[in-house]
């Protein structure tokens, strides 16, 4: 089944378009990750998921509902991004136990465990929290609050790394018990690619691919080589990105579809073929321009 | 999944509870605001003196009037503090809609109302305790002294009352100026040129309300002005983006 | 007392400006949970509650009570200004007996001339000076100040004044008026938000003054000599023999 649907979704501010003509479908229990540069549109797409903004062509529904305004689905939605703010009369211990009751399937003992867990003082404010903490307690709303469609925008923003691994350990978890629909978003795909089940890649507003993970991976391959024996098999062909490393030296990445047999003929010529890691595929296929800022150093 | 259906008023009632305990803090304004008053209203409200060369006579008056007027300013106040973005993102975590969230908002309010018109009309009482003790009684005009208690009563609603109206303007400027930031210079414009130009109307529409003496009248206009006021807030922001 | 209020406003001017500095805010926040606030509210509300009934049980009879047939007592005492200045004199000879008018003092000197001369000071207002002949020689002068009814607003405050004192010297009657004298009394009003339905008028309740008159009545033996010196306006002869 179908979550979310989007069809020629755009969204501008003014002049500047933030979403631009966005079509994709989302199923129903799925980890997805919302990857994109900064700025690419992520924030305002899950808003507009959220009910918190709507757009200004196309339409998203969620379970075919218009989410803007929507009680039905605000109480089937939560977005956690940093943006959240709570009473100052509420301390940490308040919230949690004041939220609660808004979310039909809040968890209360796992609020409390990961509470625990992340050694929070219950009487602290949230306004006096550090980002890092914030970003936590934050999450800890997320999973506990068990929503049909959990919305998370840049959620691991200054965790360090041990509560990052906590944190998307802690979501798996509770997302295996209680299968429902999570969005990630984040500029950083590298670590949470384990838990990621689909990934949507934007690219200024605009749709860049939505694959499986595990089709990512195998999406591209990077050819690393001398330049002159290099040239002749990729010419006319489609390529994600092109690098001269060093004199004669040229690194790009294509389609491994685009190869078929000639990866075989390439090593045998001394060229490099190797795997890309999505990450970088992800940096490579939301570049901007191609050649990257090595570009920019190459002019004088 | 199936969702089971959400019902408005429950989760408006949810929220005001939600708002209740958070937005306390902003009781202690108000608390200290007619603690203020209180003790600006010691020094009493007006003075009136006679001469006939031998003899000077003096009265001071005293009321607890200045701490209603003070918490009118803080109802308006805090109308359009609930109105403002910072206010609205405390919504965000929570499961709302823009009727949802007035509907808390105005909860809010008119349980600020009844509260400060309680105690704003008790303060008075405190006044004349506070005079009887600290003062010289033998100067003390047993005069509305001792206050009537259904006059008291009568006193509460009716500054309750006030503050329902002044919190439905306050909620409505503040809406205004979510609407466009143009209203923040336009309506301060208009209001100074109605009193310049109109100020026959504007007292008209003061005395619509100061000047009425019947209080089932007076109820009556309160109410559906402030009605009126809160549907018209409702209105203008329906269709719009709370938070960006 | 005014410095009492100077100190309070002082230490609560300290708690508004603490209040906007964010940190030492954030750290009061930190311990004003909802529960704290709300409880703390609901005290403040509760005070004020209890304070009602201590209102009421204060005992009113130390404090100045208004007189509502004002019009009235004023009218009957300046009615017996001019019917002294008729030569009439009330039946009853004690003028405090009438309505309306007071006696400060009263004082018995045995004469020790065959003549009176009745020394005024220049600046006594507006007091007027009787003398009544008696129908024997007793060689005794009887001298009575009274004040006619006084009043700021409702309250009669006739009684409060102070009386010339007198002594009598070698055949003179000297009246030296008490010194500035200065009354002050305090008003409690009701809340505007009463007043609006009370059929209490504001007009009706602005305070006016209404000194009265002083009255020096004199009675001397029937045939003691009077000089009337410079004062002959102010001193008025009273015949015994026209009474009503």
């Amino acid at each position: 089944m179908k979550v979310i649907q989007s069809h020629n979704l755009s969204k501008s501010y003014g002049k500047t378009t933030a979403l631009n003509d966005l079509t994709f479908e989302i199923e129903e229990n799925t980890i997805t990750g919302l990857i994109g540069r900064n700025g690419a549109g992520k924030t305002t797409l899950l808003k507009i998921m959220a009910g918190h903004i709507q757009p200004t062509h196309g339409e998203l529904r969620i379970y075919s509902q218009k989410p803007f305004n929507n009680l039905e689905r605000s109480a089937g939605t939560i977005l956690i991004d940093d943006s959240m703010m709570y009473p100052d009369s509420f301390r940490l211990v308040d919230i949690l136990s004041e939220v609660a009751p808004f979310y039909a399937n809040w968890n209360n003992t796992l609020a409390n465990g990961l509470f625990d867990y992340f050694s929070f003082n219950p009487n602290q404010l949230h306004s006096n929290l550090s980002k890092g903490s914030k970003s936590t307690f934050n999450s800890i709303i997320g999973i506990a609050s068990r929503c049909p469609l959990t919305l998370f925008d840049e959620p691991t923003t200054g965790m360090d790394s041990a509560v990052r691994k906590d944190f998307y350990k802690a979501l798996l978890k509770d997302y295996l018990k209680h299968p429902r629909t999570i969005i990630l978003s984040s500029h950083l795909l590298s670590e949470l690619e384990e838990i990621l089940e689909e990934i949507l890649l934007i690219k200024q507003g605009s749709k860049r691919l939505h694959l499986p993970v595990m089709e990512l991976k195998e999406l591209a391959v990077g050819i690393r080589g001398n330049a002159q024996i290099l040239q002749p098999f990729v010419e006319g062909k489609e390529l994600i990105y092109r690098e001269e490393f060093a004199k004669d030296n040229l690194y790009i990445v294509l389609r491994k579809e685009l190869l078929q047999q000639e990866g075989e003929v390439m090593k045998q010529k001394g060229l490099e073929v190797f795997p890309i890691s999505t990450d970088d595929l992800c940096v490579y296929l939301t570049a901007s321009n191609k050649g990257g800022i090595d570009n920019v150093f190459k002019k004088d | 999944m199936s969702l089971k259906k959400i019902d408005p008023l429950s989760i408006s009632l949810r929220l005001y509870f939600y708002k209740l305990k958070g937005y306390s803090v902003l009781l202690y304004g108000l608390i200290l605001a007619q603690i203020i008053a209180l003790l600006f209203s010691l020094n009493g409200i007006s003075y009136m003196s006679s001469n006939n060369g031998e003899l000077s006579v003096s009265v001071n008056t005293y009321s607890a009037s200045l701490v209603i007027v003070f918490s009118l300013v803080w109802i308006f106040y805090t109308a359009i503090q609930l109105t403002t973005k910072r206010y609205k993102r405390i919504e965000i975590p929570l499961v709302t809609n823009n009727i949802t969230g007035h509907l808390s908002d105005i909860g809010f309010l008119m349980t600020a109302c009844f509260f400060g018109g309680l105690t704003s009309s008790l303060a008075g009482v405190l006044l004349r305790v506070i005079i009887y003790f600290t003062f010289d009684r033998s100067q003390v005009i047993v005069d509305q002294f001792f206050l009537p208690f259904i006059d008291l009563l009568l006193g509460a609603a009716v500054s309750a009352l006030y503050m329902i109206l002044i919190s439905a303007i306050g909620y409505l400027i503040g809406v205004l100026t979510k609407v466009s930031m143009a209203f923040v210079i336009v309506i301060p414009t208009v209001i100074l040129g109605l009193l310049r130009v109109y100020a026959d109307f504007v007292q008209t529409l003061v005395a619509f309300f100061t000047r009425e003496t019947s209080f089932p009248l007076f109820v009556l206009k309160v109410l559906i002005t402030s009605m009126l006021l809160f549907g018209f807030s409702f209105l203008l922001s329906n269709r719009r983006e709370a938070v960006q | 007392m005014n410095a009492m209020i100077s100190l309070l406003l002082i230490f609560l001017i300290v708690i508004v400006i603490v209040f906007f500095i964010p940190v030492v805010r954030a750290k009061l926040f930190t311990l004003l949970s909802w529960k704290i606030t709300l409880t703390l509210a609901g005290l403040y509300l509760g005070i004020l509650m209890m304070i009602v009934p201590i209102l009421y049980i204060l005992p009113e009879n130390c404090l100045i009570k208004n007189n509502e047939t004002k019009d009235q007592v004023v009218a009957t005492s300046q009615n017996l200004i001019s019917d002294l200045y008729n030569k009439r004199v009330p039946s009853e000879r004690d003028l405090s007996k009438l309505e309306g008018i007071y006696k400060n003092s009263s004082h018995t000197f045995n004469a020790d001339s065959n003549h009176l001369s009745v020394n005024i000071q220049a600046s006594t207002g507006s007091r007027h000076v009787f003398i009544e002949r008696k129908a024997v020689d007793d060689g005794q002068i009887g001298v009575s100040s009274y004040a006619t009814a006084q009043y700021i607003g409702d309250v009669n405050f006739t009684k409060l004044i102070s009386p010339p004192t007198f002594t009598l010297q070698n055949g003179t009657l000297s009246l030296k008026p008490p010194g500035h004298q200065i009354l002050n009394f305090k008003q409690l009003n009701a809340d505007f938000t009463i007043n609006q339905f009370s059929n209490r008028n504001y007009a009706i309740h602005e305070l006016s003054t209404n000194f009265g008159e002083q009255i020096v009545y004199i009675r001397v033996p029937k045939s003691l000599v009077i000089d009337k010196g410079q004062h002959t306006d102010q001193i008025q002869m009273v015949d015994p023999v026209v009474q009503f």
